[in-house]
């Protein structure tokens, strides 16, 4: 194997590990605005409790997400420096604004909120929860704008030693691939966090913990799980296939494994992509919905393979196109589960249906494997391009940084992730087994228990008492 | 342009290496002058609400020097990638330390995280220290503009042939010295009792051996770095740093012993700044210096387009000025010894599991 295979899978390996953080930071930071906001609302003490379980799930996922998310930046460098030298003038405005601004955002109001529930009013700890929201949000808008250049680089110049300058800030910011992506991405992050947060309650239902607790948060979880799964799919995720139907055609014939063109083209459920034969085998289709989705008409012709040159075929074709269908079905999948815990919910039926609260309570990774398997589809469409039409991935790489370097390192990264991975399941357990705080008593809001306990003394003891 | 954005660049380090090399050097001490939970505690309540911000200011760096300079980064970072990997780990397992150790109340948990932050802090203070070695000697650029170092070396130091090797080694202990020093400052003024006390007297007795370890680099970089230390006998204006630095590590050494926690903290910032400025001009105008014959990457060869830097400047300030302004609260709401969370005051110890207590 070449280094270029190894960067490419460190890179991919620590990107798809750190991701699995902030999107669920970032759909719970608007989870919490709603749950602080029925609190405000309701004034009552339990959906209080909610949002403070909330918040400190938070903040242990923020901390995963901000040790996991330092070496991205500095790869850009170690392993991509051909990359850098050659895009470091567009990409690294986007990178820097998001490490200045959007970053102190975040750690800032985390603190206030984390911190501040005895100093603020109820208002005030409101507004830094939308604080927060606003700064993981503007974070999360700055790094797929840098995705989204290496997608459909606009705004920028050719500088006359070849390298890339940005010709407009505003053209680079307002990508229209950017602005699609965008809203695929966060609606995506919100069905995480609808996701987890459902399965929690739903588990605290199981075992009649917390259970009013439980029926409460349910009732935000699967509301907001809902609208964002649709919203996932129509109209984000439709107007982002059909801007990789006009931008990336051959990565959208590869995406559905398409080899032949054709009007009324077909979506395919499922099948195997037999490349070397340049067919789809075994497979099972629906006529004409491809041509109707990505073009408005049955009668568009959808491009396959074999109208491009070979050197500009996604080189995974294979693994591109499991990634699509796996993320496509199981957004269906995670639609129709939302859709119908939904229904038993206004029903009045969800807390006695142990099936579904079952099926909820096991559902939490599919939207961590939908979106993983949707930004492998992304990354693996622009190839073999790094930056799409402009730069391919084989010019990167950094010259001097053999394979040995590189998969000394990648086993490094994991190694160190696996043991980060164990903390976390182990701490999570640990959090959701623990549940919300116990309800106030009257005597426990006059005095604070000023012993030597520290918060985590406190927790012990509320736990084990 | 170029000019300003190093500049920048600069700041924003020596910004890193006063900020972050207080919680360097307090993880350093941290078994040292904490020895029971409470009092260890106590070194995390200090740092707490400060070691993520002061992460950001690595960040900010790298992405100063993304911007301006990219082929800088793109060079400096590819070519000394084992370094760079593990400068990358130790900052993971330091920021897991800290936001972990409180999260179970059980001795072998904590201390499992006491070490491990030890250990990741004072790696982190010598590599800081080995690479500015580095810098200072120069790489040994190829034709094609780049290099690759090997992790160590024992051949001869001139020929800088491995990022550690018998020089900069030194600045890397000199670097572990003085952050050593520094953390010992701020935990002095930070806390509160014994704490503090053995903080501030780690921080005295370490006066004579960072002079001391100063002058050996100084006399190694002269033979070693001969080209970073002529730029700097070349520019008599800079001279005056060298009184300064001095100066300022004597008043850490004299505030330290009348009590005044915080002055001597800020004779220690200003001394650590005072150093830096030192190496900055003895760079200047190179940010990569070459020990071979292909050129080194300075502010005009190696410097993104006019435009670029242009409306980098425009949004950098107004970030800049936020930056400025949270570090400026936060100081101020955390001036004084800090309180473990539990005890009243602030409530800066253990986040996030502060929240448990509500």
């Amino acid at each position: 194997m070449d280094a270029l295979f190894w960067h490419r899978l460190q890179f991919g390996f620590t990107i798809a590990y750190h991701y699995l953080f902030p999107q669920l930071t970032m759909g719970l930071a608007l989870l919490l605005v709603v749950m602080k906001g029925i609190s405000l609302r309701s004034g009552r003490e339990e959906d209080d409790r909610i949002a403070d379980f909330w918040i400190r799930v938070f903040g242990l996922n923020f901390v995963f997400g901000v040790v996991t998310g330092i070496p991205m930046e500095f790869q850009f460098g170690t392993n991509w420096a051909r990359f850098s030298e050659y895009a470091g003038g567009v990409i690294g405005q986007t990178l820097a604004m998001e490490g200045t601004i959007a970053f102190f955002l975040e750690s800032t109001f985390l603190g206030l909120l984390v911190f501040g529930k005895n100093k603020l009013s109820p208002r005030a700890h409101f507004a830094s929860a939308v604080a927060l929201f606003l700064g993981s949000w503007l974070s999360g808008y700055f790094i797929v704008t840098t995705n989204a250049f290496m997608q459909h680089p606009v705004g920028y110049a050719v500088a006359d030693d070849g390298r890339l300058v940005v010709e407009s800030l505003g053209a680079l910011l307002t990508n229209e691939w950017a602005i699609l992506e965008y809203a695929h991405t966060m609606m995506a992050s919100v069905v995480t966090a609808s996701f987890v947060v459902s399965a929690v309650a739903s588990f605290w239902l199981l075992r009649g913990m917390h259970v009013e607790v439980a029926k409460r948060t349910l009732r935000t979880s699967l509301a907001a799980g809902l609208v964002s799964s649709l919203l996932v799919a129509f109209p984000t995720g439709d107007l982002q296939a059909k801007a990789v139907a006009s931008y990336q055609p051959v990565a959208l014939a590869a995406m559905e494994g398409r080899f032949e063109s054709g009007e009324m083209a077909e979506i395919t459920l499922i099948g195997q992509p037999n490349v070397a034969e340049r067919r789809l085998d075994n497979p099972i289709r629906v006529p004409g919905a491809l041509s109707f989705l990505a073009m408005g008409t049955f009668h568009g012709n959808i491009r396959g393979l074999e109208e491009f040159p070979e050197d500009e075929w996604p080189q995974n074709i294979e693994l591109l196109y499991y990634s699509f269908h796996v993320m496509a079905g199981l957004g269906t999948l995670m639609m129709a589960l939302m859709a119908l815990s939904v229904l038993q919910h206004v029903r009045g039926k969800l807390a006695a249906s142990r099936g579904l609260l079952w099926t909820l309570t096991l559902a939490f990774p599919f939207p961590y494997i939908a979106t993983t398997a949707g930004w492998m589809t992304a990354e693996l469409g622009r190839q073999p391009w790094l930056v799409y039409g402009l730069f391919r991935t084989a010019d990167g790489a950094s010259p001097h940084v053999h394979a040995g370097n590189a998969i000394f390192s990648l086993v490094g990264f994991a190694g160190l992730y696996f043991v980060l991975g164990l903390l976390y399941v182990f701490l999570m357990l640990r959090e959701v087994s623990h549940g919300p705080a116990a309800p106030k008593k009257a005597s426990n809001e006059v005095t604070e228990p000023v012993s030597s306990g520290t918060s985590a003394d406190a927790h012990e003891e509320a736990s084990h008492g | 342009m170029a000019d300003v954005w190093f500049v920048i660049v600069c700041v924003l380090l020596v910004g890193y290496v006063v900020l972050d090399g207080f919680d360097f050097g307090a993880g350093v001490l941290h078994r040292i002058v904490a020895r029971t939970d409470a009092q260890r505690r106590e070194v995390i309540a200090a740092i707490g609400p400060f070691w993520d911000g002061n992460e950001v200011f690595l960040l900010a760096a790298g992405g100063a020097l993304f911007l301006a300079f990219s082929r800088v980064l793109a060079v400096g970072l590819s070519g000394l990638y084992l370094a760079v990997m593990l400068v990358l780990w130790g900052i993971l397992l330091r920021g897991i330390s800290l936001e972990l150790r409180s999260h179970l109340r059980d001795s072998m948990w904590r201390s499992f995280w006491d070490v491990v932050f030890q250990l990741a802090s004072g790696l982190l203070a010598l590599l800081l220290g080995v690479a500015l070695g580095c810098v200072l000697r120069g790489f040994p650029l190829g034709e094609d503009g780049y290099f690759g170092l090997e992790l160590f070396s024992f051949e001869s130091p001139t020929r800088g042939l491995g990022v550690i090797d018998a020089y900069t080694l030194f600045t890397g202990l000199f670097a572990l010295l003085l952050i050593t020093q520094h953390g010992g400052r701020f935990l002095a003024m930070r806390t509160r009792g014994e704490v503090a006390a053995r903080s501030k007297s780690v921080a005295q007795r370490l006066t004579v051996p960072v002079a001391i370890a100063w002058v050996v680099v100084t006399g190694l970089t002269y033979v070693f770095a001969r080209p970073a230390a002529a730029t700097f006998a070349d520019r008599p204006w800079a001279w005056p740093l060298v009184p300064i630095a001095a100066g300022a590590l004597y008043l850490g050494w004299y505030f330290g012993r009348s009590e005044a926690a915080g002055r001597a903290f800020l004779a220690s910032c200003a001394a650590i700044v005072a150093l830096l400025g030192i190496a900055a001009t003895s760079m200047y105008p190179v940010l990569l210096r070459s020990t071979t014959d292909a050129p080194a990457l300075d502010v005009t060869n190696a410097a993104s387009p006019d435009t670029t830097l242009g409306l980098g400047l425009r949004w950098w300030f107004f970030a800049f000025a936020l930056v400025v302004g949270y570090f400026v609260n936060l100081a101020r709401i955390h001036r004084g010894p800090a309180t473990p969370y539990g005890e009243g005051g602030d409530h800066d110890a253990e986040e996030p599991s502060a929240a448990h207590h509500e």
